[in-house]
């Protein structure tokens, strides 16, 4: 068990360089220069050229990777070439909003999914299990920037429980930070909740006609350990794979969130830079998520480990 | 027969409600067991018998399956009427059960431990502690090797004969009164299903647990059973004492099984003939016997009646109007 954990955890490293290359190179290949952009409509070649200098984009391609790979091993995650803020602060100032609306989200996706999924399960058939499974159905029909709009449209701005727009920390205001991410975190929890519901539906039901769940029940076991106990061990691999994909969802989902109801996180940070071509926080944002990403898998892989024994090889 | 009454089967019917129509997979069953006393249900794939032992623990899978009438009298209260929490508290310590799958009867993710813990913390109200040391005994007692690392072992890491040793310690780890042993060896290599059978056979003596014993095997009900019910088609077509039913068959279905079967004492030069034809379609029974397309000894009359359960002999019953020439060993009359 121990070397395939390490086995497992060794093999993200060529999957890190591997993610390394693509990200500087993307980079590096998207049309538009940093240094136009910068020196404006009014510049001469020569601003532009000075510009170039400055920010290392004269050198060769592969001595700015080398360079690249060595500053953030040493983790020097560079400069925004508008701001001159470094992306270490640029990603501590904005990265508050986004592990709010990520953590919440994801949190309530669980907490709400499984156990209508397992009841869905139990119940299949009935009344109980079509109201869950249509709503699970528009769920994961209904686009989130759509539901994300009405949602503002009816619970910010007719009724005004909710700011339009905006974050507020839950330092300056801890009522005031509730009422900010109640929206966009129910978005992200409708929608992931969603698909666990589903998956966790399907894996019960079919874990439910199993012998061994006939024997817990000739034990006189109570229904609620004989499904938590019984059936949702037995049918974690597919509920986990569903949410390590979601965790995944969830950092790219955080973009449209983000945008939709104008929060300053890393989504939208990620955003405008990009639109800016501000490549040095480009590159390290890409970075850092890609690899957020790896753990995610990493995470889920290991979990594997733990719920089946049979993978345990 | 002085021993009390532990289960009286009254009537029972349980149907399962299929697109092919109503399947009555048991009809109007009844029988008595009394405390200690093993009985032997047998009778061809589909005849009932796994039916008939989930009704009894109320777990006919519902839909499609339904107990439509009948009363299970199991130690003075109808199991049939009681609430779920109370059937609950039979299941399990009063009443154990065995199933035919040791390969998928138990749970594969989680350890033999924590599952022969259950009952016991359930119904006994044991610690963790002294259900894991109840644990280790009862893997003993059924002749697991190495009882105490087996605890932390997984389903899969041990073998069929071995996981069929878990479910019986399961299965009486409350000490039941009651133990249903659905096929519990028939998935198992021959010189497996002798030892596990022995181990069933010693422990509920110990016990004084009373024992169903459901197989198709008519050497094991002959080895270990004191009566036996002969299902066919959803009924009981011949019950009695195991020498009565063997030794003196009223009903051609029981004449035929035990005609079809390799006894222990089997000639060398007796022949093995399997029942003619099949068993018929559940969902649609004709009028008469449903035996009576398979049958050597039929006349009109089981076209057109269906012969009830009937005396013929000292606690004897069978299902045949003409078990008094099936008595005589004279088929061939045929209409
Ligand atoms: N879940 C179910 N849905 C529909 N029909 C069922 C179901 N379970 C059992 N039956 C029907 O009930 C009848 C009796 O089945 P049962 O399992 O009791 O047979 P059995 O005597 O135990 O046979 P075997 O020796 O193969 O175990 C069968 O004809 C089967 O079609
Ligand atoms: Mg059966």
């Amino acid at each position: 068990m121990t070397a395939y954990i390490i086995k497992r955890v060794l093999a993200v490293i060529p999957i890190l360089i591997f993610v390394g290359v693509l990200t500087f190179s993307l980079v590096h290949i998207a049309p538009g220069d940093a240094a136009n952009i910068m020196a404006g409509d009014y510049a001469g070649p020569d601003d532009v050229k000075l510009i170039r200098k400055e920010l290392g984009l004269d050198k060769p391609i592969a001595t700015q990777f080398v360079e690249w790979v060595g500053r953030t091993l040493r983790g020097d995650l560079g400069r925004s070439i508008y701001s001159g803020k470094s992306v270490a602060e640029l990603v501590r100032t904005r990265v508050g909003p986004t592990i709010s609306l990520t953590v919440l989200g994801g949190l309530f996706a669980v907490l709400i999914g499984i156990p209508l999924g397992v009841f869905a399960a139990w119940k299949a058939g009935s009344r109980w299990d079509r109201v869950i499974q249509i709503f699970a159905a528009l769920g994961i029909s209904i686009p989130g920037f759509w539901l994300g709009f009405i949602m503002i449209l009816a619970f910010a701005v007719y009724l005004r429980w909710f700011p339009v727009i905006g974050y507020v920390s839950p330092a300056e205001s801890f009522t005031g930070w509730i009422r900010s991410i109640t929206l966009p975190v129910s978005l992200l929890a409708i929608s992931g909740s969603s698909i666990i519901i589903r998956m966790t539906r399907a894996s019960i039901l079919e874990v439910l006609r199993e012998d061994y769940i006939r024997t817990a029940r000739a034990k006189g076991l109570a229904n609620r350990a004989v499904l938590f106990r019984h059936a949702l061990r037995a049918g974690a691999i597919p509920i986990i794979t569903v949410i390590g994909a979601l965790a995944g969802g969830l950092i790219t989902g955080v973009v449209v969130t983000e945008t939709v109801f104008t929060i300053p996180g890393l989504g939208r940070l990620v955003a405008e830079t990009v639109k800016n071509r501000d490549f040095p926080v480009v590159q390290s944002m890409l970075m850092l998520l890609a690899s957020l990403y790896v753990f995610i898998n990493l995470m889920v892989d290991l979990a594997y480990v733990f719920f089946d024994p049979r993978v345990r090889l | 027969m002085t021993a009390e009454t532990l289960l009286d089967v009254k009537n029972l019917s349980t149907h399962f409600r299929t697109r092919l129509g109503v399947i009555k997979a048991v009809d109007n069953v009844s029988f008595v067991l009394h405390e200690g006393e093993t009985l032997g249900l047998v009778g061809e794939s589909g005849c009932g018998k796994s039916v008939t032992a989930l009704s009894i623990m109320r777990l006919v899978p519902s839909p499609p399956g339904r107990i439509v009438a009948g009363k299970i009298i199991f130690r003075g209260q109808d199991l049939l009427t009681m609430s779920e929490q109370e059937v609950r508290n039979v299941r399990g310590r009063d009443i154990g059960m065995i199933f035919q799958e040791p390969m998928t009867s138990l749970n594969p993710v989680l350890t033999i431990g924590r599952q022969l813990r259950e009952p016991l913390e359930l119904h006994l109200g044991m610690t963790k502690n002294q259900a894991l040391r109840k644990s280790t005994e009862l893997l003993q007692l059924v002749g697991m090797p190495d009882p105490e690392t087996r605890l932390n072992s997984f389903p899969h890491q041990i073998s069929g004969g071995q996981r069929q040793r878990v479910m019986i310690a399961m299965a009486l780890s409350c000490e039941p009164t009651l133990l249903i042993a659905d096929e519990a060896t028939s998935a198992l290599d021959v010189t497996i299903q002798a030892q596990i059978l022995e181990i069933i056979k010693d422990l509920t003596d110990r016990i004084g647990t009373a024992v169903i014993i459901i197989t198709h095997n008519l050497g094991v009900v002959a080895r270990y059973a004191d009566t036996v019910n002969v299902m066919y088609a959803g009924r009981i077509r011949e019950t009695g004492s195991l020498d009565s039913v063997y030794k003196d068959p009223k009903h051609p279905y029981t004449v035929g099984l035990l005609n079809s079967v390799p006894t222990l004492d089997l000639d060398a030069d007796a022949r093995l003939e399997p029942i003619r034809g099949e068993i018929p379609n559940l969902a649609d029974l004709p009028p008469g016997c449903a035996f009576v397309d398979r049958c050597d000894y039929a006349v009109q009359r089981c076209q057109e009646e269906d012969p009830e359960l009937v005396e013929v002999g000292d606690l004897h019953y069978g299902a045949c109007w003409e078990h008094e020439r099936v008595a005589r060993n004279l088929p061939g009359v045929t209409v």
